[in-house]
């Protein structure tokens, strides 16, 4: 919280820009796709695994919804054509990041292999699968009601603001109120102790998985939305932007410590970060170095808070 | 009220399990719990409680059965070092939705009960000690209301104290009604405790004393294997 407030004094000291409404909702709009993400990814942290594939489901399920919305689904040989609606499209989106959530999940409890490479392989599979169904080619012209997702506003504030905010609240209701929440942070802590305590650990963690790829998904949409274009290669290194959220927010790699409301306050690190950088008007390359830094010091500090 | 293969379990009974090291007593318990490994190689045992055969695929089934296990390795299998007192005692008897003042009573009532030395529910178990981290595995378990308890080694590495009060519990509650088995590889501890005892070696069940008749001889004497 200290480091957020004294990024935003130097920033706003350099840049008269900084501190502007309008600079600080395109802000709040910008980090709400890594918001959505950075949720599901602090389950998985919390759990003591890790979702490397998020940017490739996120752009699978916003370049489906895209398709699905323009063009819907025609099969000539059967005569079939099935149009969507927005609503419909959301759905199917949510859908597919969650099913992909459940594989990934499955492949790892039932096949014992570790997050790290299952997910890895759903990354490129994820990736692979997006390019063959857009065929390389940015999907765009998707009409105003699915642009409202990412550009509107509703009371005063922008709808993508509204979505990450009510998914924040949701996830930090299941993980101080629920059994659901408390058998995450066990799992994390100390796998075999929760399996003996008749925590159903593989179930769980399929859970997780499956929460994380819907969320994935949600972001995917409001990328998508807010360009009004699904593109191919959207949310590439998105899954990096994410872990260094939750890492920022003090959630620990090695599971079973961390918050969504810590996750939250990394992602607001990143965002203003990077758009302080914009403002003033650092190469981005110099980002690229200043962003890597300051994971590092986060990091570093944490530990020294631990220790004390 | 337990019958698993040619063991047997009375209500209200404190059972010793004997054996060297290797003789198959963890796994045994282990077995019992559902918590062997993968759900295939389970249910080789024949498991009755009170007289009806039932299925133990995983310490879930097993909880519901009314059995619970205070593991040999508290730290690695027994407890959430990191989390605090409230949060390890709670673990196997949580709602869907957390009931947060019934959770604040049972931890109160088990810190009272067991004599648990800590300074507020918050602490983290792992600056507890060993004796008390028992405890907390334990409050754990009385927590589910079981009708059956087994203890692995339930007084490894605790202090002298802290095992008398052990004692007394196990004694307690064997005559409030429980069934109680007890693997120790300490032989005084074995015969204190128990009101019969069962010795292993090579994994299987060599001989059984009633306690009166046991004496460390020839408890030892069935616990060393043939050939």
């Amino acid at each position: 919280m200290i480091a957020l407030i004294i990024l935003c004094v130097i920033i706003s000291l350099l840049s008269d820009k900084f501190l502007t409404a309008t600079n600080a909702w395109n802000v709040m709009r910008q980090i709400s796709v890594n918001v959505c993400i950075s949720v599901g990814m602090t389950l998985v942290i919390i759990a003591g695994g890790i979702d490397l594939s998020v940017g490739s489901v996120l752009a699978l399920c916003g370049a489906v919804a895209a398709g699905l919305l323009k063009n819907g689904i025609e099969i000539p040989s059967a005569n079939l054509y099935v149009g969507f609606t927005v609503l419909g499209t959301i759905v199917s989106a949510l859908l597919i990041g969650s099913i992909l959530g459940v594989f990934n999940g499955l492949v790892i409890t039932r096949f014992k292999v570790p997050s790290f490479v299952a997910t890895l392989a759903m990354l490129t599979i994820a990736r692979g699968l997006t390019m063959l169904w857009t065929g390389g080619f940015p999907v765009s012209g998707l009409g105003e009601t699915f642009a409202w997702i990412g550009t509107g506003w509703f009371i005063g504030i922008p709808v993508p603001v509204w979505i990450s905010s009510i998914i924040v609240a949701i996830a930090i209701l299941i993980m101080q109120k629920t059994k659901l929440g408390r058998y995450i942070y066990a799992i994390g802590g100390n796998e075999s102790a929760a399996t003996l305590s008749g925590i159903d650990v593989k179930k769980i963690k399929v859970i997780v998985y499956t929460i994380a790829g819907g969320l994935a998904a949600a972001g995917g949409l409001l990328v998508t939305s807010r360009l009004d274009a699904a593109q191919p290669n959207a949310g590439t290194g998105y899954e990096l932007d994410s872990i260094a959220a939750v890492v920022i927010g003090g959630t620990s790699l090695t599971g079973g410590k961390g918050s969504i409301g810590g996750t939250v306050l990394g992602a607001i690190i990143i965002g203003v970060l990077n758009n302080g950088l914009v403002l003033l008007n650092v190469s981005p390359f110099w980002q690229q170095v200043l962003k890597g830094a300051v994971i590092l010091a986060a990091v570093i500090i944490d530990k020294a808070k631990v220790k004390n | 009220m337990l019958s698993v293969g040619s063991l047997k379990l009375h209500k209200g009974e404190v059972l010793g399990v004997f054996g060297l090291m290797g003789a198959g007593r963890t796994e045994l318990l282990e077995e019992i719990f559902g918590a062997e490994g993968d759900e295939t190689s389970l249910q080789r045992l024949d498991i009755q409680i009170e007289g009806k055969t039932i299925q133990i695929r995983s310490p879930l089934d097993a909880i519901r059965a009314g059995i619970a296990l205070v593991p040999e390795d508290r730290k690695k299998d027994g407890l959430f070092l990191d989390a605090d007192v409230k949060e390890n005692i709670c673990i196997t008897t949580l709602d869907n939705i957390l009931n947060e003042s019934k959770r604040v009573a049972l931890t109160d009532r088990y810190i009272n009960d067991l004599k648990i030395k800590t300074s507020s529910q918050q602490q983290s178990v792992g600056t507890l000690s060993g004796g008390n981290q028992q405890k907390i595995v334990l409050a754990k378990w009385l927590a589910t209301n079981p009708k059956i308890l087994m203890l692995d080694e339930p007084t490894r590495g605790i202090d002298i104290h802290a095992k008398s009060e052990i004692y007394e519990l196990i004694s307690k509650l064997a005559k409030e009604g429980m069934g109680i088995i007890v693997v120790s590889s300490e032989l005084p501890e074995i015969l204190a405790l128990s009101d019969r005892i069962v010795v292993m070696a090579d994994h299987k069940i060599t001989a059984e004393f009633e306690a009166s008749q046991a004496t460390e001889g020839t408890i030892l004497k069935e616990a060393i294997p043939k050939s």
